[in-house]
């Protein structure tokens, strides 16, 4: 088997996520299961940006918000009407599904490049208006939220909370590469190739291109739930656009539209920094030198292309 | 090439289409019968794209009707057009390159039902079959003829009882026009109607069963493809001088 032949083969999924189940075997010091619980949720996050970056070719520099209004809309119901967390998930999926409609049925109609102005906008206002509303706790957020629990079982240890979240993200990560494969996540590979072209053949552009903002934003929101359960206090500092950039770069990293490309570009991302703290300091330039290396290396992203395409037999 | 009386489908009247004040389309009439090629002449930037694009919904005219079998479409959404039986093959092909040659019939197969589309991609193969065999490759990997024959195919499979095909033949081997030629051809005898732009208008006329002269936006002359073929005013301005030019194109 050539090497793209067995990196598209099905067990690699089943050995990622064999390889989450069993790193806490490998080092589980409080430090080692925080990081990689937040890795976890990152790869969350950049599975949600890539059906909307990657599936469907819409550049959204403001993803932050999406994972800023779930992570709120869990927070404040938990805190405030003493909900368990499991309990706000589905306001959280109405709410940010209609963040992602909202925001999507004005701006969707433009072309890439003023898209991704409009959502840089929008990802700043929902953390500037976070950061002065009262009931969203001002600049100090919301503190106090209770850990994941379901039914009577209480999932906020870490080592527990960790498998609680390897499991919710590979079902999303699943989910998305499913979708990709549906006549939906078909239609939005034909947007991102050749908008026109796909309007002529009768897709509905406007409505496709809106589902995969929505769905993206679902998965956003939903991994700010698991993020505030780990927190237990969220502030607007969480959902700058220094986060938006970084999802972006793994997607962009792991290879746009490549399910399993992105999962290893937001692990990459998420554990890097915390692998180069020896060099302290220059961490931050260190990383930026390797990401830029690598974009020389493998211009389309880690994961090679999909197998069979792209040769002619003739 | 006979002649059928036989009702028209494609009705337009007065079609008027201006892109940023420039009129591009100023008034234009033509009609197409059940089963018949009818042919755009015209000079570049005369307006026979614009006029496909108007018939698809892809631009929106500012005056005017386009009545398909009856109906007004004059400002539907492209997908409802679709729907109704009209299936646009842009100029330039606009094959989708990274994605296989069937993921593109597929996509033709956007609005029907699964194993509708399955069937006619099936009738697809059998009419090309050089998609059959380049079934798993992608698209963009394929030569400029085999693009166009798969255009048409994804058209095809959208189940089109009209076809708008725009510069069909453009940058392809002779040999290849012909093939394109004769599916078109072959096409009409399926029962499709088809609004044909073509610069290579003897090759369009040879299998048109009309024409129509289009000239800054107006259509100005009009008749049978035999007609056109005989008037010597239409052959001196859009089919040069005979022989010569059919070896250059």
């Amino acid at each position: 088997m050539s090497l793209p032949a067995v990196l598209n083969a099905r067990w690699i999924g089943w050995l990622g996520f064999a390889a989450a189940l069993l790193a806490p075997f490998v080092i589980a010091t409080p430090y080692a299961m925080s990081i990689m619980t937040s890795a976890a949720v990152f790869v969350m996050l950049a599975t949600g940006l890539n059906i909307v970056v990657g599936y469907c070719g819409l550049l959204d520099l403001g993803y932050a918000a999406f994972f800023a209004v779930g992570a709120y809309t869990a927070g404040i119901m938990s805190t405030r009407l003493d909900l368990p967390l499991l309990a706000t998930v589905p306001a959280v999926v109405l709410v940010t599904a209609g963040a992602g409609v909202l925001i999507g049925l004005p701006t969707l109609r433009l072309r890439s490049d003023y898209l991704a102005i409009v959502t840089l906008g929008f990802g700043e206002i929902i953390r500037v208006t976070a950061g002065n509303l009262d009931f969203t706790g001002g600049p100090s957020g919301i503190y106090g939220i209770p850990g994941l629990a379901v039914g009577g079982l209480d999932l906020s240890d870490p080592v527990v909370f960790y498998y609680a979240v390897v499991v919710v993200v590979s079902v999303a990560v699943v989910g998305a590469a499913r979708l990709s494969s549906s006549r939906l996540g078909r239609a939005w590979r034909f947007i991102r190739e050749d908008e026109d072209a796909a309007e002529a053949c009768g897709i509905d552009t406007y409505r496709t291109k809106l589902a995969a903002y929505v769905a993206g934003a679902v998965w956003g929101g939903l991994a700010g739930v698991l993020f505030a359960a780990q927190l237990s206090a969220i502030s607007p500092a969480s959902f700058t656009f220094l986060q938006s950039v970084l999802v972006l770069v793994a997607v962009v990293l792991g290879g746009q539209g490549v399910s399993r490309g992105v999962v290893v570009g937001a692990v990459f991302i998420a554990l890097g920094p915390e692998l180069l703290r020896d060099v302290a300091d220059y961490q931050y330039a260190a990383f930026g030198v390797l990401l830029i290396v690598i974009m020389i290396l493998r211009p389309r992203g880690l994961w090679p292309g999909r197998a069979g395409l792209g040769r002619r037999d003739a | 090439m006979t002649r059928r009386t036989v009702s028209l489908v494609l009705e337009i009247t007065g079609l008027e289409v201006g892109y940023d004040g420039v009129r591009a389309v100023a008034g234009l009439s033509l009609a197409v019968r059940e089963g018949e090629i009818v042919t755009l002449l015209g000079a570049n930037g005369a307006g026979k794209t614009t006029t496909l694009l108007a018939v698809s919904g892809l631009v929106r005219p500012s005056a005017g009707t386009v009545c398909w079998q009856g109906r007004d479409i004059t400002r539907a959404h492209p997908k409802d057009i679709v729907a109704a039986g009209i299936v646009h093959v842009p100029e330039g092909r606009r094959v989708f390159s990274t994605m296989s040659v069937h993921e593109n019939l597929q996509l033709g197969g956007h609005l029907v039902a699964r194993n509708t589309a399955a069937e006619r991609i099936a009738h697809v193969y059998e009419l090309l079959p050089r998609l059959r065999e380049r079934r798993a490759q992608a698209a963009g990997t394929l030569s400029g003829g085999e693009q166009q024959l798969l255009a048409i195919g994804r058209a095809m499979v959208a189940g089109p009882k009209l076809l708008l095909l725009d510069e069909p033949s453009m940058g392809l081997a002779p040999l290849m026009v012909d093939l394109v030629m004769g599916i078109i051809d072959r096409l009409r005898g399926e029962g499709v109607s088809v609004l044909l732009v073509e610069q290579n208008a003897r090759a369009a006329l040879r299998i048109a069963d009309s024409g129509v002269v289009i000239e800054n936006g107006v259509a100005t002359t009009s008749g049978s493809a035999r007609d056109l073929l005989a008037d010597e005013a239409v052959v001196k301005a859009y089919l040069g001088r005979a022989r010569k030019s059919t070896r250059l194109a």
